[in-house]
């Protein structure tokens, strides 16, 4: 290809000085190796070799910015004539990606798959080193702060006599003690408190703190206090609180990081209603307590069929219906007591 | 409003940047999500005209994953000091004080990364001034019961808009306080008939179950007590997007560039908070794959109800000595979910 032959390109736009916002419009030409923005009335705008010219990258339809290297820019539609200058340049490769074109389709069953993936196997290691660096003191503050704020919504003071809270401390220390080496540097602590509606329930915090109800303390035989300690000891060892929230976190993360940003309400669904859901335990983690619970209670030399009474207890008071187990972050009490049972048989 | 402010942006074609940008982001263990950015701010910000004339982003890929390095960074360095007891109880303290910092090189880097018309902008706030605006003066609106927000509001956008600068050139913008009361007893009264009414139906719930035999139960109880719940925090984010789209307007109404040039917005609070919802939920119901439709949707409603009124030549806006950007305050901001970019 000769000279001749190239100096027919050119293409209309707007030229743009450098340093000001002041802009004509003009005509970019190419001359041999060199390109020129002339304006309407034919001035000498800018001018330089095409390989000293910063082209922009191609996105969408948008025009393409010609910057030339004294701060010119001329902006132009004609995407052929930035095409044909292109030649040399890499191809757009991002761009021929981005065009809308059925290839997209691949790219959406490649994208739900990656974040599967990411979900199923990256999230979990990711909350996992998360817990394996959390301080200690940051746990305890945690469980500082909502106990305050427990005592302050739904716990009242204990009417438990010196005797009853000994004799459930006794159980603890019993419990604490059949636990294996590795995990008894957690700083466990008994606390006792009365519950607005009298209900026999216990409460595990983060750090180690667990809260244990005056009905059930006073209410209940000494087996059946041990299973539901030894079930709040099992959210506690195998840190479901610490991993519920940074799950939540981690998916609040990926997404922002993944999709960008949401734009209003959506964002705070992500962020502050993934957290609040991740308050709860999941019926996996009731479960997996369930079961660390059994074990703990007999090592310590509790009956374990002592939970399944606190359930059929739980249940009676409840007349039975629970509602749907699906509704719940709870299993329901029957489906509890029968793999509760299961598990006593299997041992 | 007037045809002065355009958006050009068409959901097709960003679904096709967008869906490239969540593979690669996606291939490279997250470290595209930086260059996916840049050409996210650069397809918005370009395909926005004023007067004719595109804004355009001009950070780069490398500089925004430097800058989240370095936060990613400083986060891991923070989990492992606040193991010692000491630092633990100071360590928080310090970032407090950090945050003002944070966030007015966040604004500044963004200024100084975006133009319009080939003129970047810049910010020059000081600390002190972010120090006041974002934590002593709403800590202290905490004594009035938050009553003395509007104050707060006000003061965060004088910090914002009157330290912005396109090229030599201000921003400026104050407004009585009576517009910001205005917006807030709106905003905070729409939330509590919300909130009665999601209260209301939970007593008549607990009623129900009160008459049945043994249908009050803990269990039932938090069931029931959950869906109200969901529609007083629901009622709290409409509230907020409210408040938000009619301050919008206050400060967009009220600004003027280089003493001359106004601008004006109109947008209806009610519109934002429908587009918001029904975006939310088309979004969650494809599985997310709408996101680019609903972020275009909104982009698109915002030009609409913006307005130009350019005063004289626009050619003149000259360009000031450009000083050297650092993503780091920006990268925080990015985590954080926080943009206080031109938000147009």
């Amino acid at each position: 290809m000769t000279d001749e032959e190239k100096t027919r390109e050119d293409a209309r736009g707007w030229c743009y000085s450098a340093g000001t916002s002041h802009r004509v419009q003009g005509v970019v030409l190419q001359r041999g190796a060199w390109l020129r923005v002339m304006s309407e009335d034919r001035a000498l705008l800018a001018e330089a070799p095409v390989e000293d010219i910063e082209l922009d990258k191609r996105l969408g339809d948008l025009p393409r910015k010609l910057t030339f290297p004294d701060g010119t820019v001329f902006e132009t539609e004609d995407h052929a004539f930035v095409l044909s200058l292109d030649a040399n340049k890499p191809a757009g490769f991002l761009h021929e990606l981005e065009r809308f074109h059925p290839r997209l389709i691949a790219f959406v069953l490649a994208g739900v798959l990656g974040v599967w993936l990411i979900y199923r196997f990256v999230l979990e290691g990711f909350v996992g080193v998360a817990v394996f660096m959390t301080p200690q003191t940051l746990v305890d503050g945690m469980d500082q702060g909502t106990l305050q704020a427990l005592d302050v919504s739904l716990l009242r003071a204990t009417t438990l006599s010196q005797t009853e809270k000994a004799d459930a401390q006794a159980i603890f220390a019993d419990l604490l003690a059949a636990l294996p080496d590795d995990e008894r540097d957690r700083d466990f602590s008994l606390q006792f408190r009365q519950m607005r509606g009298s209900t026999p329930n216990a409460l595990a915090l983060p750090g180690g703190t667990i809260i244990l109800t005056d009905s059930l303390a006073k209410g209940f035989d000494r087996d059946v206090v041990a299973g539901v300690l030894g079930h709040e000891i099992g959210h506690v060892v195998e840190d479901h609180a610490l991993r519920r929230l940074y799950r939540s976190l981690g998916i609040f993360v990926l997404i922002s990081l993944v999709a960008g940003e949401t734009g209003p309400i959506l964002e705070d669904i992500v962020l502050e209603g993934n957290v609040l859901l991740s308050l709860r335990y999941s019926r996996d983690q009731e479960a997996e307590a369930d079961r660390f619970g059994l074990r703990l209670s007999d090592a310590a030399g509790y009956d374990p069929a002592g939970l399944v009474t606190f359930f059929e207890a739980l249940s009676q008071r409840s007349g039975g219906g629970t509602g749907a187990e699906w509704l719940s972050t709870h299993p329901a009490h029957e489906s509890r007591i029968s793999e509760i049972e299961a598990l006593i048989d299997a041992n | 409003m007037g045809k002065n402010v355009e958006f050009h942006g068409k959901a097709s074609e960003w679904f096709g940047i967008w869906i490239v940008n969540v593979v690669l982001t996606i291939l490279t263990i997250g470290i595209y999500s930086a260059w996916a950015k840049v050409r996210r701010n650069q397809y918005f910000y370009r395909n926005t005209t004023f007067a004719g004339r595109s804004f355009d982003y001009h950070a780069t890929g490398k500089q925004i994953l430097i800058g989240r390095l370095i936060v990613i960074a400083g986060l891991i360095a923070y989990s492992l000091l606040a193991v010692i007891p000491l630092l633990a109880v100071l360590l928080p303290i310090g970032f407090i004080v950090l945050f003002p910092f944070l966030l007015m090189r966040s604004l500044r880097f963004n200024a100084r990364v975006s133009s319009w018309s080939g003129v970047r902008f810049n910010f020059n706030g000081s600390y002190k001034d972010a120090f006041v605006a974002y934590l002593l003066v709403p800590f202290l609106t905490f004594f009035t019961l938050y009553l003395a927000w509007p104050f707060a509001e006000r003061v965060q956008r004088r910090y914002v808009v009157n330290n912005h600068t396109l090229g030599r050139s201000n921003f400026h913008f104050d407004s009585s306080i009576g517009p910001f009361y205005a917006a807030f007893f709106f905003a905070v009264s729409l939330f509590m008939i919300a909130a009665v009414v999601a209260m209301s139906t939970l007593t008549a719930q607990v009623a129900g179950l009160a008459q049945t035999e043994g249908g009050l139960t803990p269990d039932a109880l938090s069931s029931a007590g959950l869906l109200p719940l969901v529609g007083v925090i629901a009622a709290g984010f409409m509230a907020v997007t409210i408040f938000k789209a009619m301050v919008r307007n206050i400060v967009f109404n009220a600004t003027i560039l280089d003493g001359r040039h106004r601008f004006g917005s109109n947008v209806s609070p009610l519109a934002v908070t429908w587009i918001a919802v029904s975006n939310t939920a088309l979004v969650l119901c494809s599985l997310g794959l709408l996101l680019p439709w609903a972020q275009i949707r909104l982009a698109r409603y915002f030009a609409n109800h913006t307005e130009f009124m350019p005063e004289g030549s626009l050619d003149d806006f000259i360009a000031h000595k450009q000083a050297e950007a650092t993503a780091i305050g920006d990268a925080y901001t990015d985590i954080e979910g926080v943009d206080f970019g031109i938000n147009i």
